[in-house]
């Protein structure tokens, strides 16, 4: 028996994954300098192009003036950004984005249906010459995760066990519209009795019937967010695997005894106490855990164009994951050996779909939907900070006459026909809308396709504020 | 009526009156519903900014008589003068004259020219000013529109500089989708960059001079002259960097000024020059008691000279000036270890 399997043994897979993957950390940290970015956010929240633009800026840093706030390139410190991506085992499309967006006419990326990987090291004349006399150059790794929105999702079950996310589904399922959506699935559930021996074709049917359930909630027309587990909606590699074959009980059931062995609840209770710990814990320690700085995008316009059920939804969904992460002050020792996020970023994406003078009201908005988790993270002494972006502008400002009062508006594509358009958005409240207020003319935003990004000679107008972002998130470390 | 006082005369009252005061006073109304449309919302009285409260500047009237009187005088003895020495060469010879009413002439027409680039330096001190604090209070705004405003007067203000085509660059690659604070920034990174490059090598330049100087100097009364004179050629050249208009009194001002800032400086300042000056104490405790002399008039021009550059951008400065403070440190001690 080899010396890894006993020590597997005596402590336990878990520690000896943690340890190995710490020791191999602090070799990579302490030799340079290591930055690891956590991109956070719903699906359909823009993730992908947030990296891909954020990517195709650095890499084009050393040469074009596109990040003006970025004060390590607006100053021309960057020597060169190497793309190491191909080192990753799941490197991250980049030339394939890039490609989508720079053809004509252009297209949004596909959304993620899988982990990928961006490695980028930038090579840069340190500011102080103190530094300089020690160093000519210097050189900063920074990595970023891109991983389907839906995966995310399941952070939160890592607290709760079977019985606890019962009871939250519970309460979830009591509210509209899910409670109305849900009738026939409901009713079904009653006529069982979970304490019966498990028939596996009925689960079957059951779990199918949620998983159908799961894709009309989060589907066009309610765009909810609060869909556990994710990977139901999009399994990846776990495709057809049993394990996906999960729900919860919403039936309550008085257990004053654990549930007889092989009966309904039971199994349900075993696969996703095996759900949990295969497939989330996993997922989580590989990629989750280890992180100094985040990016929380939030698709706010969404929210607003699908009224308060919509906004209620988000505002759990990303006060619920925000949780799982690890949040406290990171020093430089403490980087090394268990690196805490110190700095998150709320952006609030799409800031081109809205006209630029309501680009201050898209913050407030933010603020309402993150309030509980920002002040969480305040109380941890986290530095937070709220801020419209646009990964990619697909409009361009424009000024309307309209009853002799001037209007200043957008034009663009339109995402479903590529006609062109121009709209005036309306304002973004600064409060939560009123009951009559949601779904009505008060505002109305439109998907629109982006403008073709090219492969060189990027400009500023490119972007809304991804340098004020990217500056936020790396100022210290240049 | 002029005397009229300004108080109420105290009145004495019949009772009889009193009580029917008492009587209306008494009748209150009744305690009763009142429906909501008819009442209206009392305003929240805005709270008044306390108005800044300045010493009233009196001028005697004997000391204007005095220097009115002295002005004239001297001003007729000196017009006097000149009116017999162009006569008394006219009687000595013709072209002996001329010459002399010539260069008197000259020295007019110089004086006022002279004194007019003064006025003008004095001008564009005083709207740099008036910028600079538009430009920090809109600075952390993230409102739309008002920065256009301040933009254009910026423009204004550089016209006919030399400035003026860097800054128009500057200006037309402002982005639509920044805010007030946004384009504050934007601009005062970016359309002066050339300007503070060059306004940073020049202070350096002088501190490191200046601080050598004073180090190896050997009298101590001429240290005083050394960090005036280095002082001083600092000070006008930055001016003429920031597009000043160069004369004495625009010098003078600008010396009064950064002296005032520096003697009235905030508590952070006062934090980050302690702070610097530890850091260069420490460093020159292996050094002779002459060098860290070298360093403090070194630091002191440093910090003049960033005064200096404050108060001639029209736009805040975001400079980190602990680590000029530094770094100006550094520079006096390397060239003192190589001499």
């Amino acid at each position: 028996m080899g010396l890894g399997s006993k020590l597997k043994r005596l402590i336990g897979e878990d520690v000896l994954d943690d340890i190995q993957q710490q020791l191999k950390d602090v070799v990579e940290q302490g030799l340079d300098r290591h930055l690891k970015i956590a991109v956070t956010g719903l699906s359909r929240s823009g993730k992908t192009v947030f990296i891909t633009s954020l990517v195709h800026h650095l890499l084009d840093a050393h040469q074009s003036q596109s990040l003006p706030f970025f004060e390590v390139a607006s100053s021309g410190r960057i020597i060169s950004v190497k793309n190491l991506s191909e080192t990753s085992d799941t490197p991250f499309p980049l030339k394939q984005a890039i490609q989508d967006l720079g053809q004509q006419p252009p297209h949004w990326p596909a959304s993620t249906v899988g982990l990928s990987e961006v490695k980028l090291a930038i090579r840069y004349r340190p500011a102080s010459r103190l530094q300089r006399l020690v160093q000519e150059t210097s050189t900063l790794y920074l990595d970023i995760i891109d991983y389907p929105g839906e995966w995310l999702l399941d952070l939160p079950l890592l607290n709760l066990d079977f019985n606890q996310w019962c009871d939250k589904q519970r309460t979830l399922f009591a509210t509209e519209p899910r409670a109305s959506l849900a009738k026939d699935w409901l009713a079904a559930q009653e006529t069982i009795d979970w304490l019966a021996p498990a028939d596996e074709s009925v689960i079957k049917v059951l779990s199918d019937a949620y998983t159908d359930l799961l894709h009309t909630f989060r589907g066009e027309a309610y765009s909810l967010s609060m869909i556990q587990p994710g990977r139901c909606i999009l399994p990846g590699q776990l495709q057809g695997d049993p394990l996906l074959q999960i729900f919860p009980v919403l039936f309550t059931i008085e257990l004053n005894e654990p549930a007889p062995e092989g009966s309904y609840y039971q199994v349900l209770a075993s696969r996703y106490e095996a759900y949990r710990e295969h497939v989330v814990k996993r997922f989580y320690r590989e990629h989750f855990s280890r992180f100094d700085r985040q990016v929380v995008l939030v698709d706010c316009l969404k929210a607003l164009n699908h009224g308060k059920a919509c906004f209620e939804d988000m505002k759990l969904a990303i006060t619920e994951i925000l949780q799982s992460f690890n949040y406290g002050s990171s020093g430089f020792i403490r980087r090394l050996f268990s690196p805490r996020i110190d700095k998150v970023l709320f952006a609030s994406s799409k800031a081109d779909h809205v006209t630029a003078n309501q680009h201050h009201n898209l913050d407030k908005f933010l603020e309402l939907i993150i309030q509980d988790a920002q002040r969480d993270m305040r109380f941890e002494g986290i530095e937070t900070r709220c801020l419209a972006i646009a990964s990619i502008r697909s409009t361009e400002s424009a000024e309307a006459v309209l009853d002799g009062q001037t209007l200043s508006c957008l034009k663009g594509t339109r995402k479903e026909n590529g006609e062109e358009v121009a709209l005036f958005p309306g304002e973004i409240p600064t409060d939560l809308p009123r009951e009559q207020d949601w779904n009505s003319n008060r505002f109305r935003f439109l998907d629109f396709a982006p403008r073709r990004l090219p492969l060189t000679d990027l400009k500023p107008e490119h972007h809304i504020r991804l340098d004020q972002a990217i500056e936020f998130l790396t100022k210290e470390m240049f | 009526m002029a005397d009229q006082p300004q108080w109420k005369e105290a009145v004495i009252l019949k009772p009889a009156d009193l009580k029917k005061a008492e009587v209306e006073h008494s009748e209150k109304p009744l305690a009763q519903e009142i429906p909501v449309e008819q009442v209206v919302m009392v305003a929240d009285e805005t709270t008044k900014p306390v108005e800044k409260m300045e010493a009233v500047k009196k001028p005697s009237r004997w000391k204007r008589f005095f220097a009115g009187s002295v002005a004239t005088l001297l001003g007729a003895a000196v017009i006097g003068e000149i009116y017999r020495l162009i006569s008394w060469g006219f009687e000595v010879h013709p072209i002996l004259g001329v010459t002399f009413s010539g260069l008197v002439g000259i020295t007019f027409v110089g004086g006022i020219l002279w004194l007019w680039q003064g006025m003008r330096g004095l001008r564009q001190l005083k709207i740099a000013e008036k910028l600079h604090q538009e430009a920090i209070n809109l600075q952390d705004q993230k409102t739309h529109g008002q920065a256009a405003v301040l933009l254009k007067k910026l423009d204004h203000y550089y016209d006919n500089t030399p400035l003026t085509e860097t800054f128009k660059t500057a200006i037309r690659q402002v982005d639509s989708a920044y805010n007030d604070g946004e384009i504050i920034r934007y601009v005062s990174h970016h359309a002066l960059q050339a300007q503070d490059e060059a306004a940073r090598r020049c202070l350096h330049r002088h501190s490191v001079q200046s601080g050598v100087m004073v180090a190896l100097s050997p009298y101590a009364t001429f240290d005083m002259w050394l960090v005036g004179w280095r002082n001083l050629k600092m000070l006008r050249e930055i001016a003429d960097i920031y597009g000043i208009s160069p004369g004495a009194a625009t010098q003078w001002k600008l010396l009064k000024k950064v002296l005032h800032n520096i003697a009235f400086a905030g508590l952070s300042e006062i934090s980050i020059h302690a702070g610097s000056h530890l850091l260069s104490s420490s460093l020159t405790a292996s050094l002779s008691a002459r060098a860290g002399q070298g360093v403090g008039a070194g630091l002191f021009t440093a910090r003049s000279g960033l005064q200096a550059i404050k108060l001639c951008r029209p736009l805040p400065v975001d400079e980190d000036a602990q680590k000029q403070l530094t770094s100006v440190t550094q520079s006096i001690l390397v060239a003192l270890k190589k001499s």
